[in-house]
């Protein structure tokens, strides 16, 4: 634990990283304080506004202020994100950890199911899903979750493999832990750093998976600020109006960068080996 | 001396070189020269494409009229007036009997000639395949005799002339084998069709027996782009020569007239939304009216499409005889749109900003597709607008809504529609607004209104026919039979160097013998 809190102390990329992602962070959860006007609220008359005192960013096809779509929509891409990396890491990690922990019979049917998921290709699997599911955030999320929960399965089970085995586990078993015991005591916490690893680095290809989504319209819906949808919607207006694309498309740029390099930072500090 | 002589002959040799080299490049400028003058090939972006070329089938007529491969009998002009086509002249000869000659001398371009025969035997076909034409038409029975076909209609019709132009009525060599008539229909146009790629482009060439001028371009491209900015784009990059319909964020793009020519015109089109008169909030009259006061038509054309549509009050444009000017609309009044619904009992009993009734949400549905580019706009302005007066509404997008409007699983559902392909009222407020119309997908049903567009059956003078047209749509409004939003203009960019194309109210005509590119 000491090491631990050294490398991170040594790591300065790191925290300045956790800086800007809390800042992140702070802004979606404080959108509607700091956002100059409703994102919603449309006034016709203004429609396609270069930048003013005003509107900071301008505004876009139906008078709305770009800026407060901007914030806002940090917080529905956000929550969506965080969502969807939760619900697949729990979900991933406690089927790869049944899996491997039980073996046999249970092991090759989770194992095979998640061999059918990896069959298709993802993005256009969960397409296909959303499309099925109907348009909405909440398909979006269900959709994604349904394809990308196998990553998590398939880490963990080989991480639980690794570890069941082990003198620990054995002198555990000794002992008369029940099972449960086992793997919430000593099993998680040896596979966990690893997968909050893969974790932290996913939330920029989710981010970037739901923004896709909803840039094809299956995810959040007009007249819901998101990202993803404003990109779509400045795209009718790219040579004319850049800036309705160019906004969305930096925010979600800047998103998964700062995500990205997290997770690489949390790599290093946790797996010096790699 | 020895040095000399290497001198000279290496002078020869290289003056040789270059006399050969040279004439090795004019010779090969004059090829290519040459094949462009035998080859002339103009390319149009077109923003909706057939999903076959069977005249007969759905709509699908109107593209082979486009691609300048379909004729009919008579065309109507730019004021849409009836000009000559295929059939050289015609009279009525009672009420009910019309009586055409066939031009002498037309040919299918598989070599045929088209006699009174072909042409009966080729409406048969149409009728028996296209709802809509037997609709519009009313056929009771043909009989042909050399060039000349005698129609005998059903009732008493003052539009069958103008509806004889719809392009459904192309005449066909109806007796080609079954299978050509989706990909290459055996026609008379000024172009012949090469090849059809579903989805994405048809090849027309010149036809070199066509009857009239013969065409000054030998082949034309037609690219599906269903994208308006890389319709767009192509354009600019030269891709394409013309583009049907740039969208209105796009037309700053082509504003420099020494490189481009944008002819402009406004459309018989309407931009209106059906209402499901099912549905339990809009079965109530007060709901309807409401949302017609509600939506703010005048800033929808002005500045959301920038001009490039102008408000509508009922369903015909203004520059028809029977349209828009006669009528009383509503203008735009959010408080009195909000008092109506307060009046009616709707009441926001739970502060989220949506009326509720009877402890349900007034909460519709808004369909719309994306080929045309106007509709996405409009459908977010109409949900912002009825927001404002309490009404939720969920935007629904689609690549087509055609099943959705005969599965009758939609609220509101945005749709643009040719008001008077023929130039005439008669046919469309026959199928949009009778109580059994096929595309009256709302189910909207006024007994008045049905029989005063039956008069329009027998009524022969215009001016009371204009009169019966303007009394129906001023019903339709009253009612609040559907919600006319606006008239779009439509539009054509072309390059420079393409000469002759031109727009026409109607918008089943493109591509004709006139066209040509330098």
């Amino acid at each position: 634990m000491e090491n631990f809190i050294v490398s991170i102390k040594k790591n300065k990329l790191f925290i300045f990283l956790c800086i800007l992602a809390a800042i992140l962070i702070s802004i979606s959860l404080s959108a509607n304080y700091i956002a100059p006007h409703d994102p919603l609220k449309t006034s016709m008359a203004n429609s396609l506004q270069g930048r003013s005192s005003e509107f900071p960013l301008g505004t876009d096809n139906l008078g709305r202020c770009i800026l407060s779509r901007l914030l806002y929509g940090a917080s529905t891409s956000l929550k969506m994100t965080f969502c969807l990396v939760i619900i697949v890491f729990i979900v991933g990690t406690s089927l790869g950890t049944i899996a491997a922990y039980f073996g046999g019979i249970v092991d090759t049917i989770i194992m095979r199911f998640s061999d059918v998921f990896l069959a298709f290709p993802g993005i256009i699997f969960a397409i296909a899903i959303a499309g099925v599911l109907g348009p909405s955030s909440m398909n979006v999320v269900i959709a994604l979750a349904v394809v990308n929960w196998v990553k998590y399965a398939r880490v963990s089970r080989s991480l639980v493999m690794s570890v069941r085995k082990k003198d620990y586990i054995k002198g555990a078993k000794m002992g008369g832990a029940k099972e449960y015991q086992i793997i919430l005591k000593y099993i998680v916490p040896n596979i966990i750093p690893s997968l909050i690893v893969i974790a932290t680095m996913d939330i920029g290809t989710m981010m970037l998976e739901i923004s896709s989504l909803s840039f094809l319209g299956l995810g959040a819906q007009p007249p819901t600020p998101e990202w993803g949808y404003m990109l779509n919607e400045g795209r009718n207006y790219m040579q004319t109006s850049p800036g309705l694309m160019v906004y969305p498309g930096a925010a979600i740029f800047i998103t998964v960068m700062i995500f990205n390099l997290l997770g690489d930072s949390i790599r290093d500090i946790l797996d010096p080996n790699q | 001396m020895k040095f000399k002589l290497k001198r000279k002959l290496a002078l020869i040799f290289t003056s040789v070189l270059l006399c050969t080299s040279f004439s090795a490049c004019t010779g090969g400028n004059s090829a290519d020269k040459g094949s462009s003058d035998k080859q002339k090939s103009i390319t149009f972006g077109t923003n909706q494409f057939p999903t076959n070329l069977d005249p007969a089938s759905e709509w699908n007529g109107w593209f082979v009229s486009m691609f300048g491969a379909g004729e009919t009998l008579v065309k109507l002009n730019k004021n849409m007036q009836i000009e000559s086509l295929l059939s050289d002249s015609w009279k009525r000869v009672d009420d009910l009997t019309w009586k055409f000659h066939i031009r002498k001398g037309v040919k299918f371009d598989n070599g045929k000639a088209v006699t009174a025969q072909a042409v009966k035997a080729s409406l048969e076909r149409t009728l028996k395949m296209n709802p809509r034409t037997r609709e519009i038409l009313l056929i009771d029975s043909m009989t042909a005799d050399g060039q000349d076909i005698t129609i005998k209609t059903k009732s008493s019709s003052e539009a069958f002339l103008s509806n004889m132009a719809d392009s459904s009525a192309i005449i066909v060599d109806s007796s080609a084998p079954a299978d050509t008539f989706a990909k290459a229909p055996v026609c008379t146009g000024p172009f012949k069709v090469k090849s059809y790629t579903p989805n994405s482009n048809v090849v027309v060439e010149k036809n070199k027996d066509y009857w009239g001028d013969k065409a000054k371009v030998d082949k034309a491209t037609f690219k599906y782009i269903k994208d308006d900015n890389t319709r767009a784009m192509a354009l600019q990059s030269g891709e394409i020569d013309v583009a049907q319909n740039v969208s209105s964020n796009n037309m700053p793009l082509f504003k420099d007239k020494s490189k481009y020519n944008i002819d402009k015109i406004t459309s018989l089109r309407i931009i209106m939304s059906y209402e499901n008169l099912n549905n339990e909030f809009l079965k109530d009259p007060a709901v309807r009216k409401a949302i017609s006061l509600a939506v703010d038509k005048d800033t929808y054309a002005k500045t959301l499409l920038k001009n490039s549509a102008v408000p509508a009050v009922g369903p015909f444009p203004e520059s028809l005889p029977y349209g828009n000017k006669n009528l009383i609309g509503y203008k735009y009044d959010k408080a009195a749109a909000a008092k109506l619904l307060s009046d009616a009992g709707y009441k926001d009993t739970d502060g989220d900003g949506i009326l509720e009734k009877n402890g349900k949400k007034v909460e519709l549905n808004l369909a719309f597709y994306t080929t045309r580019s106007e509709l996405p706009i409009i459908a977010q302005a109409i949900q912002a607008n009825l927001k404002e007066i309490g009404i939720g509404t969920k935007l629904q997008s689609y690549e087509d809504v055609s099943q959705v409007l005969k599965s009758g699983n939609f609220d509101l559902c945005l749709y643009s529609v040719n008001t008077a392909t023929s130039g005439d009222p008669q046919s469309f407020l026959e199928v949009y607004f009778k109580t059994d119309g096929t595309a009256n997908y709302g189910k909207y049903s006024n007994s008045k209104v049905d029989s005063l567009i039956d008069k329009l059956k027998t009524e022969k003078d215009t001016k009371e026919r204009s009169n019966i047209a303007i009394q129906v749509q001023q019903k339709l409004l009253e009612d609040n039979s559907n919600l006319f939003l606006v008239t779009p203009m439509l539009n054509l960019v072309s390059k420079n160097t393409v000469s002759g194309v031109t727009m026409y109210p109607v918008d089943y005509y493109l591509l004709n013998n006139k066209v040509s590119i330098k």
